[in-house]
C-alpha cells in the first residue's frame, strides 16, 4: 500500500522528450542504459518470433545516428529464415554489451559486443557451459558475471570470473532459478526461484541461498536498492496486477506502487544512487505518465510523457544529468510503441 | 602376393601427393554453385558457433578464386568472425582488408580501426634449448572474449612451435618472467627471445630451429651390377640385373646452431623388385656325369631385401633441401643366372649351369657401404604442423651406390619426403 505520506507532484505539462528514430517494425521495449550515459540498448520485437537489438549513441539526450543492429552470428543472411532472438541487454563498466542471444533453431547463447567494433561474439563456450543461456548481470567491477543455464534441466544459477576465466554453479536446486541480480559490491546475488506455480525471492550470499520474500503469486526480477533493500515486481493482489515491492530483510515486504506496467523483461529500474525506482502504470486513465517513486515510498515524482501507455523506463545519471529513457505509443491507433529520452535533472530530488 | 604389394606401395607416394595436389578445376558456373553451397554452409555453422567448420569453409571458398569465384564482403567476414573466434587476430585483420576491397562500409572500418587502437604486434620465441619459465601471462585476462581467445592462441603457438608473432591485445605481459608491454602507436613491437646465454637472438627471432623427424619414401631403380673383372672366381653369374626399387627411410634432422645447415641421420629399408627374365632360367635337374642335361625353361631374378642406416649433413638453400649421406647396408641377395645354353653335348656351347660346376644361382647376405644425395623441393604450400614443429612435404629426386667387393649396386629413386622445416623458409 502506498504511503499516504506520497505526494504526487504533476508537472504542468509534457516534459520535453526526444524520440529515438527506429526505422524498423516492431514495439521498441527493454532500454538499457551504459554506465556512462552515452550508449542505450534497446529491443524490437514484432511478436513474429525474432527480437532485434539495437543499440544507439547518445548525447545530451539526443540519439547520435542511427540505431544500429546488434546481430546474432549466423542471423544474417538472405538465407536465413528469421527468429532470431538478441535480448536482455546488460552493460559492462568498461562500455561493452552482453546479451543473449539465439539463431532459429539454437540454444540461447550469451553474447559480447563492443560499441563502434566488430561483430557480436560469443562469451563463453559450450565447452565451458552448455544449454541456453540467459538473464545475463555483472558485477559494479565488470569482473564477474551472472547467468542463469538449463544444462541440468531446470533453470540454475552460474558465475562466470574474468580473472580465472573459470564457470561455476552458484546456486543449484530443484527448482528453476532466474533473473540474479548483483548487490553493488557483488557480494550477494539476488534472484527469484520457481516454487509451486509462483516464484519467490532468495538472497545467495557466501555460497547459502537464504529465502527473502515468498507469498501469493510472483515476487520476481529483483534489483538491489540503497541500503542492501531489494525492489521487484509482485502480483500478490492477482495475476495481471503487478506492484513493485521492497524487501529489507527476509520475510520483510512493502509494496511502494501499485497498478505498475510490467516491463516485457526488465527488472524495476533505480537511479544511480538507489533511492527511486520508475515505473509505467497499468491504470489506462495514467497510463502516459511515468512515475518515480522514492525506495522508501516516501514520495513520487509523476512525469508527463504526452503520448500513450508510456512504460519500460530506464534510469541513468551521468554528466550531472539524470536520464530516463522509455518507451510509449505515439498515439492510441498507433502500431509501434516508440523509444523516448527525457531529461529529468532536478524533477528527482 | 609380395610383389603385388610392393606394387603398390610403390604408388602410395604418388597417391599421398595427389591427394594434397589442388583439386581439378571448376567451371564457372560449378564453382559458383560450389560457392552458394559454401556460404549457406558457413551460415548454419555460424549459427551454431561451430567456428572451426566456418572456417573450413573459408578456406574452401578461397580455393574457388582460381576458378574465377570472386568472394563477397559477407564471405570475408564471416571468414573474420571465424578467426576471431579462434584467437588468430592477425587472420581477422588481413580477412577484414579483403571485405573492404569489396564494401567499404562503416562496420569494417570501425571493426578495423577496433582491432588498430586495441591490439599490437609481438614476437615471441622459445628456443628447444632453453630450459626456464616459458609461460606468457597477462597481467589481466581481458573481458573481451576475442582478446582472451589471441592471448590464448599465443599462449599454445607457444607451447607447439615455440614461437609467436602476431597480434597481442594492447597491457602488460610477462613471457618466461620477462615483461613487456604492447601499447598503441609502438614504434617497434616488443621481442621477447627465451634461449640460452651465447645464443644469436636475431637468427632465432627471424626462423625457429628445424629439428624433427624425417620420412622418405618413394619407387625407384635399382641395380645389380655386374661381377667385377677382376672379382675371384665363385661369384658368377657375373651379369648384372636391374630392377624397381621401393626405399624407405625414417630418421631424424637436427639443425645446426642457427645456421641453414644441419644433421641428419636415418634407417631404413632398399628393396629391388626381382627382375624377371622369362624362359632362360635354370632348375634343379638331375644330373649324370657323363651325360647330357636338359635344361628347363625358367625365370632369372635377382632379388634384394637391404637394410641400411646413413647419416650425413643438410643444407637448406631457400625450399630446396640438399642431403648427403654415407652409411651402411645389410640384408639379403639373391640372383638366378639364365642359362648359357641347353644342350651340353654341344661342347663348342659356352654352358653354365649344374654340368659346368659353375653356380648358377647365388644368394646370402649382402654387406656393404655407399652413400647417397638427394635434392628435394618442399613447397610452402605443402608445410603442415606437426606436435611441436612445422614439417615440409615435397618431392625429390635421391641417387646412391652400395658397394661390395663384387659389385656395384647403383639405385635412383623419386621419393616422397617429410622433414623438419620454418616459417621463414
Amino acid at each position: 500500500m502506498i504511503l499516504a505520506a506520497s505526494l504526487a507532484l504533476a508537472l504542468g505539462g509534457p516534459a520535453e522528450a526526444a524520440e529515438v528514430p527506429v526505422s524498423a517494425d516492431g514495439h521498441a521495449i527493454n532500454p538499457t542504459w551504459s554506465k556512462d550515459g552515452k550508449w542505450l540498448a534497446f529491443e524490437v520485437n514484432q511478436y513474429e518470433g525474432s527480437v532485434d537489438l539495437y543499440v544507439v549513441q547518445v548525447e545530451n539526450g539526443q540519439a547520435m545516428g542511427s540505431p544500429r543492429k546488434v546481430e546474432v552470428p549466423g542471423s544474417s543472411s538472405s538465407f536465413a529464415s528469421g527468429g532470431s532472438i538478441a535480448a536482455g541487454a546488460v552493460w559492462h563498466p568498461e562500455g561493452t554489451l552482453i546479451f543473449e542471444g539465439s539463431s532459429s533453431g539454437t540454444d540461447s547463447r550469451l553474447y559480447f559486443w563492443s560499441p563502434g567494433g566488430a561483430r557480436a561474439s560469443q562469451l563463453l563456450s559450450a565447452s565451458q557451459i552448455g544449454g541456453d543461456l540467459t538473464w545475463p548481470t555483472i558485477t559494479a567491477d565488470g569482473g564477474t558475471l551472472a547467468f542463469v543455464s538449463d544444462s541440468t534441466g531446470d533453470g540454475d544459477i552460474y558465475t562466470w570470473k574474468q580473472a580465472t576465466n573459470e564457470v561455476a554453479n552458484a546456486a543449484k536446486s530443484g527448482f528453476s532459478e532466474m533473473a540474479p541480480r548483483f548487490n553493488k559490491d557483488g557480494s550477494s546475488v539476488a534472484y527469484s526461484r520457481k516454487n509451486q506455480g509462483g516464484e519467490d525471492l532468495f538472497v545467495l550470499s557466501g555460497g547459502s541461498s537464504v529465502p527473502r520474500i515468498g507469498g501469493n503469486g510472483d515476487q520476481s526480477r529483483p534489483n538491489w536498492a540503497d541500503g542492501g533493500a531489494v525492489v521487484f515486481f509482485t502480483n500478490e493482489r492477482g495475476d495481471q496486477r503487478w506492484d513493485i515491492g521492497v524487501s529489507r530483510g527476509p520475510g520483510d515486504k512493502k509494496t511502494i506502487a501499485k497498478d505498475v506496467r510490467l516491463p516485457l523483461r526488465a527488472a524495476p529500474s533505480l537511479s544511480d544512487d538507489g533511492r527511486w525506482v520508475a515505473w509505467g502504470t497499468s491504470v489506462p486513465e495514467k497510463a502516459g505518465k511515468i512515475y518515480v517513486t522514492r525506495v522508501d515510498g516516501s514520495k513520487t515524482v509523476e512525469l508527463s510523457t504526452g503520448l500513450v501507455a508510456a512504460g519500460e523506463p530506464s534510469l541513468v545519471t551521468a554528466g550531472g544529468r539524470t536520464w530516463l529513457a522509455y518507451t510509449a505509443l505515439p498515439s492510441d491507433t498507433a502500431a509501434w510503441r516508440q523509444l523516448h529520452i527525457m531529461d529529468i535533472t532536478g524533477k528527482v530530488p | 602376393m609380395r610383389s603385388r604389394t610392393r606394387s603398390l606401395l610403390c604408388l602410395a607416394p604418388l597417391a599421398l601427393l595427389l591427394a594434397s595436389a589442388p583439386a581439378a578445376a571448376l567451371s564457372p558456373e560449378a564453382a559458383e554453385a560450389e560457392h552458394t553451397r559454401l556460404t549457406e554452409e558457413m551460415r548454419k555453422l555460424a549459427k551454431r558457433n561451430a567456428w572451426h567448420g566456418v572456417e573450413k569453409q573459408y578456406q574452401s571458398m578461397l580455393d574457388l578464386q582460381k576458378d574465377g569465384v570472386v568472394l563477397t564482403y559477407e564471405d570475408h567476414m564471416k571468414g573474420a568472425e571465424a578467426a576471431r573466434e579462434l584467437g588468430r587476430i592477425t587472420d581477422v585483420y588481413n580477412r577484414l582488408q579483403s571485405a573492404r576491397v569489396q564494401q567499404k562500409g562503416e562496420e569494417v572500418r570501425s571493426w578495423l580501426r577496433e582491432i588498430e587502437s586495441n591490439y599490437g604486434m609481438a614476437l615471441l620465441v622459445r628456443d628447444d634449448r632453453y630450459s626456464g619459465d616459458t609461460e606468457l601471462a597477462p597481467s589481466a585476462m581481458p573481458f573481451d572474449p576475442a582478446k582472451r581467445a589471441a592471448i590464448g592462441a599465443a599462449q599454445q603457438a607457444l607451447v607447439d612451435e615455440g614461437r609467436y608473432e602476431g597480434l597481442l591485445p594492447h597491457g602488460d605481459y610477462t613471457f618466461g618472467g620477462k615483461p613487456f608491454v604492447v601499447v598503441e602507436g609502438q614504434e617497434l613491437p616488443p621481442e621477447v627471445i627465451l634461449a640460452p646465454e651465447g645464443s644469436n637472438t636475431r637468427r632465432l627471432a627471424q626462423a625457429p630451429r628445424r629439428n624433427g623427424l624425417r620420412f622418405q619414401v618413394g619407387p625407384g631403380f635399382a641395380n645389380v651390377g655386374d661381377t667385377y673383372s677382376d672379382s675371384a672366381v665363385g661369384f658368377q653369374p657375373t651379369e648384372g640385373r636391374s630392377g624397381g626399387l621401393l626405399r624407405a627411410a625414417l630418421g631424424g634432422s637436427l639443425q645446426l646452431g642457427d645456421s641453414p645447415a644441419g644433421l641428419m641421420v636415418e634407417a631404413g629399408y632398399h628393396g629391388m623388385f626381382p627382375d624377371t627374365v622369362a624362359g632362360t632360367g635354370a632348375e634343379d635337374v638331375n644330373i649324370v656325369v657323363g651325360e647330357g642335361f636338359q635344361a628347363a625353361s625358367a625365370d632369372a631374378t635377382a632379388r634384394m631385401n637391404l637394410f641400411f642406416v646413413q647419416a650425413g649433413p643438410t643444407l637448406w638453400l631457400g625450399r630446396v633441401e640438399v642431403a648427403a649421406a654415407v652409411g651402411w647396408a645389410i640384408g639379403g641377395i639373391s640372383l638366378v643366372s639364365p642359362v648359357a645354353c641347353a644342350n651340353p653335348s654341344d661342347s663348342a656351347s659356352n654352358c653354365s649351369g649344374p654340368l659346368t660346376d659353375v653356380p648358377d644361382e647365388i644368394g646370402g647376405t649382402l654387406k656393404a657401404p655407399g652413400g647417397s644425395l638427394g635434392l628435394t623441393w618442399l613447397p610452402k604450400a605443402l608445410d603442415f604442423k606437426m606436435g611441436r614443429g612445422t614439417y615440409g612435404a615435397g618431392l625429390g629426386l635421391q641417387g646412391g651406390l652400395w658397394r661390395d667387393d663384387a659389385r656395384s649396386y647403383p639405385w635412383g629413386q623419386l621419393a616422397l619426403t617429410l622433414t623438419p622445416t620454418t616459417s621463414s623458409n
